[in-house]
């Protein structure tokens, strides 16, 4: 392999083993932060010289992503990390691919199919984590708005109906609006500013939902309801995090009352070095590996300056929450774990390398 | 004269017609010829079998398109019926212990059979209760949708896979891949259908729908036939997916119908009637599918996919198009008349009229005009119903919520909220007016959004040069949209569909994967924040409709669009400049959509790809629920605000309840099918 002069070095290229990623959707900081970290771990020492990492999007469209795995396999692939836009429709692609032995791996949106490999938190926790919580902090007693996110997508069956279950438990505990975020914070503001319009601010006593507990704390700042904020329980973004510190101690700090999980983006970088593991090895690697779900409740929340791979050692990978002049207020910030000790919260942002990786 | 000469000669002016249909093919022969070239090992068995298997549902789906657009109309339900008839049989057949043969027969015929069904109803509903198509396609849309989410709440299931191989597997191995068959079996059954008296109805109604009635032409029948037709075809779309997927997923349909389009007007098929046919639609089909297989093997970020697409079709559609009286050379050729004029001080302006202008007389002066009531009876009729359906919206929301109902706090979320779809539908409501329809508002709304979080970034100061930019793109892209409409005489589907993918590509690679930013305070104050109990957009709009009303029912603009919107002809003929009316229309909806895309950027600070998804069904929904005509030619734009609000009623009415998401489309679906049942012409049919 120690290839000298120009023309060899297409050689060395098609030696290379081929990853491809296979993304369903493109363009907002969660995918993005995803891209940036596979890119991040193709390029750390382990991988830099014998990996050649190439990106797909399919835009949404299943037709396309099918296709596009389909010619990935047809390419050379020896593995594909994807984030499946539906868990049945590409199920015949990723049983081809496995049959041509392609290491299919999917990272946060799971498929059906059997022979393919899956990282991701569990998505009934995800679920039911976050409304154990809510129960606990309303005293198993009030009247909560119920957000899901797209209904007929299955994430977002099993979340509502894990939760509704531990909403069950509570007698006390009614569900007086259940309405669709569609996992995107405009619906849910306008939503959660259509609910408030008929039920008031004084009959509501807190919000479960997958997407925007910051725009429920923007609502209530916004009617002038900052100083006595409703708890919430749902998915966090680095302003989510931010608010849950006391007021005045860090900017953006409202003593937010919330309990704050994720589907954290370094799931795309493990499951490369996990499909890569088999590849290397030829072990065998289970087919679903649970990675833990972050669920950061008042007090938990760790402030870091920087997040540079230095300051998360020191602080033993406890960070959780940085200055939002570092992270926009909608910044999906597990990106950084232990499981991917090789990258930081720069190799999110700009897909960077740290040093000595 | 029997020589061969003249058989050419007879032949040629078929040809003339069969153009499309020859650029079709002609692009996507260009397309696998790149392929070709860019591929290590050139275009092999595999690529063929996969290119026809991705291109299949787009293809059969967009069969039936093809149908309902050279009859005149438009189908927006075809992506919801797929979806209908994936999860009906994946629920149905998905554990049915039928041999193969008798497996296939009933996935047949309930694949069929539903498509047919909904086809139906759409088409009794055109033909018979005699509605737009466009919206009573956006009811069974909504409807569909509603009934596969209810009939599956989740993706799942699996379809056996001999079901599966036979649609999607070999036919001869390494030979002949399955879907090419299906799609060979489709056009035979189409070039048979296009050939019987049926066919040439098609074409007769698409043409001049007066005419094909005086010919003889059973035109409800024909309608109706048309639609049922390509209901068949998207039921062949949802059991090819299904075939292809080998599972159920509620979802599967829901973004195909943009694609559809393309797929359509790729294949020379002109959006509006009358020429075209459905062997270009699948070649439409394939070449987008190429170019999908052509930018994974160059390995190409798929950021500027869209963009490429967009420019094929422009191209295509101008191929179509060459020489066909572009008014872009009248145009020129006027403008050169007038500097010749100009030069030898012949231009009319200069010359005095002769004599006194014509004076009308000799008929009947009406003593006094009539009373305000009688002169308004007719636009009272069709603006009115849209407030009578809030005001119940309304009182059921009160009663649902007696304990708790809040005046203001309802006011202000119905204004705040009612005020994108408000400003929106006064640009989407000039272009349907005008006779056009404006798809590029998601990303017109969306991109301009992007430049102002990214270049004011929080700052109040630099949005002083920030959101002019943004307000001048919103004004740029209406301007291309409409000289590109003007002076080629396209489509404005076409173009503002193409516009529409353009302007994604163009924010994906100005934002690089994904957009920064926030918005400047003041924006978010003024859609956010309380002045005299009300967010100030509240009082924004409440002045934006006053202007607005006079500007389209007071002033000569309004009055020419309507007129353009009922004849182009007739609107020339009496001295409109019909060109620049048109692209002032479609620079008014862009400069709207910039403005809901400057407010929402306020609303949630920040941008983000995707948001202004929502707004192009809702724009023309309440476009529609306000009671202009589709077709173009009458409404008022209280009317249109009527929409607005009961669409935003309609949505707090269900926001605040506990139904599930399927129900609530149906209840979408209802209103807007009853809304245009309400609002019907009641003219002699």
């Amino acid at each position: 392999m120690a290839a000298t002069g120009l023309s060899a070095s297409s050689a060395v290229a098609a030696d290379k083993v081929k990853v491809y990623a296979s993304l369903g959707f493109e363009g907002n900081t969660w995918m993005d932060a995803s891209l940036n970290l596979l890119k991040a771990i193709s390029q750390t020492k382990g991988y830099k010289d014998r990996v050649e990492l190439e990106v797909q999007s399919a835009r949404g469209n299943a037709q396309t992503q099918i296709q596009q795995i389909n010619g990935m396999v047809q390419a050379g692939a020896k593995v594909i990390v994807a984030w499946a836009i539906s868990p049945t429709a590409l199920n015949r692609a990723i049983r081809n691919a496995c049959q041509k032995g392609v290491i299919f791996i999917t990272w946060d949106a799971e498929v059906t199919e059997p022979c393919a490999y899956h990282v991701g938190i569990n998505q009934d926790w995800a679920g039911a984590g976050p409304a154990e919580w809510l129960a606990d902090e309303l005293k198993g007693k009030g009247n909560i708005i119920f957000m899901g996110g797209i209904p007929g997508n299955m994430v977002d069956t099993r979340r509502n109906a894990a939760a509704k279950e531990v909403f069950a438990q509570f007698p006390d505990i009614k569900i007086v609006a259940d309405t669709p975020s569609m996992w995107n914070a405009a619906t849910a503001k306008q939503e959660l500013a259509k609910i408030v319009a008929t039920q008031g601010w004084d009959k509501i006593d807190g919000l479960w939902t997958q997407t925007g507990c910051y725009v429920f704390v923007e609502l209530q700042v916004e009617a002038g309801r900052g100083d006595k904020l409703k708890p919430c329980a749902g998915n966090g973004t680095n302003g989510h995090r931010v608010a849950q510190l006391a007021p005045g101690s860090v900017p953006g700090g409202h003593g937010f009352r919330s309990a704050s999980m994720g589907s954290p983006p370094w799931a795309a970088p493990f499951a490369f070095k996990l499909a890569m593991k088999k590849l290397d090895s030829g072990e065998d690697i289970p087919k679903f590996n649970e990675i833990p779900m972050p669920l950061v409740t008042p007090g938990q929340t760790v402030y870091c300056e920087k997040a540079d791979l230095a300051e998360l050692v020191a602080k033993d990978w406890a960070c959780n929450a940085v200055p939002l002049t570092l992270a926009a207020s909608n910044y999906y910030i597990d990106v950084w774990s232990p499981w991917v000790p090789e990258l930081d919260l720069y190799s999110a942002l700009e897909a960077k390398v740290p040093a000595g990786q | 004269m029997t020589t061969p000469a003249l058989a050419l000669a007879l032949s040629l002016p078929r040809w003339g017609r069969q153009r499309g249909t020859l650029i079709a093919i002609a692009v996507l022969m260009v397309a696998l010829l790149v392929l070709q070239a860019v591929s290590q090992s050139g275009i092999t068995y595999f690529d063929i079998s996969t290119i026809s298997a991705s291109a299949s549902t787009l293809a059969l789906a967009a069969m039936g398109e093809t149908l309902v657009i050279l009859s005149g109309g438009l189908d927006l339900s075809a992506g919801a019926i797929v979806s209908l008839v994936n999860v009906v049989l994946v629920t149905q057949l998905g554990q049915s212990t039928l041999g193969p043969e008798a497996f296939t027969l009933a996935a047949l015929g309930l694949a069929l059979g539903i498509g047919a069904a909904i086809g139906a109803i759409n088409g009794a509903l055109v033909a018979y209760v005699r509605l737009q198509s466009i919206i009573v396609t956006l009811g069974t849309m909504f409807l569909a949708q509603g009934a596969a989410l209810l009939i599956m709440r989740f993706p799942g299931g699996t379809m056996p896979d001999h079901f599966s191989l036979m649609f999607t597997g070999d036919l001869i191995r390494d030979g002949l891949p399955a879907p090419i068959v299906v799609l060979l079996i489709a056009l035979a059954l189409w070039l048979y259908f296009r050939n019987t008296r049926h066919g040439t109805a098609l074409y007769a109604l698409g043409s001049d729908e007066d005419a094909a009635r005086a010919n003889g032409v059973d035109v409800r029948r024909a309608k109706f036939l048309t639609f049922t037709l390509a209901g068949t075809c998207y039921g062949a779309a949802g059991l090819f997916i299904s075939a292809q997927m080998g599972g159920g997923d509620p979802l599967i349909g829901g973004r195909m119908l943009l694609q559809i389009f393309a797929a359509v007007v790729l294949g020379g098929t002109l959006i509006g009637g009358g020429r075209g046919g459905a062997v270009g639609t699948v070649f439409g089909a394939l070449t987008l599918t190429t170019i999908v297989s052509i930018f994974l093997v160059l390995g190409v970020r798929t950021f500027y996919t869209p963009i490429v697409e967009g420019v094929i079709l422009m191209l295509a559609v101008l191929g179509f198009s060459v020489g066909r009286h572009w008014p872009i050379v009248a145009v020129i050729r006027n403008l050169r008349r007038t500097l010749v004029a100009l030069r030898n001080g012949s231009l009319p302006t200069r010359f005095k009229p002769i004599g006194a202008p014509l004076s009308f007389t000799g008929g009947t002066v009406p003593a006094a005009l009539p009373n305000w009531l009688a002169r308004s009876r007719a636009t009272l009729r069709y603006a009115l119903p849209a407030y009578g359906l809030f005001i119940v919206a309304l009182a059921l929301t009160i009663a649902l919520n007696a304990d708790n109902f809040s005046p203001l706090g309802y006011l202000n979320t119905l204004l705040t909220l009612g005020a994108f779809l408000a400003i929106l539908g006064l640009g989407q409501g000039l272009v349907i007016i005008s006779g056009g329809l404006d798809l590029s508002v998601p990303w017109t709304i969306t991109f301009p959004a992007i430049l102002v979080t990214t270049f004011a970034n929080g700052v109040d100061a630099s949005s002083a040069w920030a959101v002019p930019l943004a307000l001048a793109a919103g004004l740029g892209i209406g301007f291309l949209n409409g000289s590109a409409i003007v002076l080629f005489g396209l489509s404005p589907i076409i173009v503002t569909l193409a516009m529409n993918g353009m302007l994604e590509g163009a924010a994906l690679v100005f934002s690089g994967g994904a957009p920064i930013g926030s918005s400047p305070p003041w924006l978010v104050w003024f859609v956010t924040g309380r002045l005299g109990g009300l967010a100030p957009l509240g009082w924004f709009l409440l002045g934006f409709v006053v202007v607005a009303t006079l500007v389209i029912n007071r002033t000569a603009f309004g009055r020419r669009v309507t007129a353009i919107g009922n004849s182009v002809l007739v609107a020339r003929l009496s001295g409109v400049r019909t060109g620049v009316q048109i692209v002032g229309v479609y620079m008014i909806s862009g400069l709207c959509s910039a403005v809901v895309g400057l407010f929402l950027g306020g609303f949630t600070n920040q941008a983000y790809f995707g948001m202004g998804d929502p707004f192009l069904l809702s724009s023309i929904a309440v476009v529609v629920l306000g009671g202009a005509l589709i077709t173009g030619g009458r409404g008022h734009y209280l009317g249109i605000v009527g929409g607005a609000l009961l669409f935003t009623g309609l949505g707090i009415m269900l926001s605040g309840t506990v139904l599930p998401e399927a129900v609530r489309n149906i209840i979408y679906g209802l209103v807007l099918l009853g809304a245009v049942i309400a609002l019907r012409e009641r003219s002699t049919g």
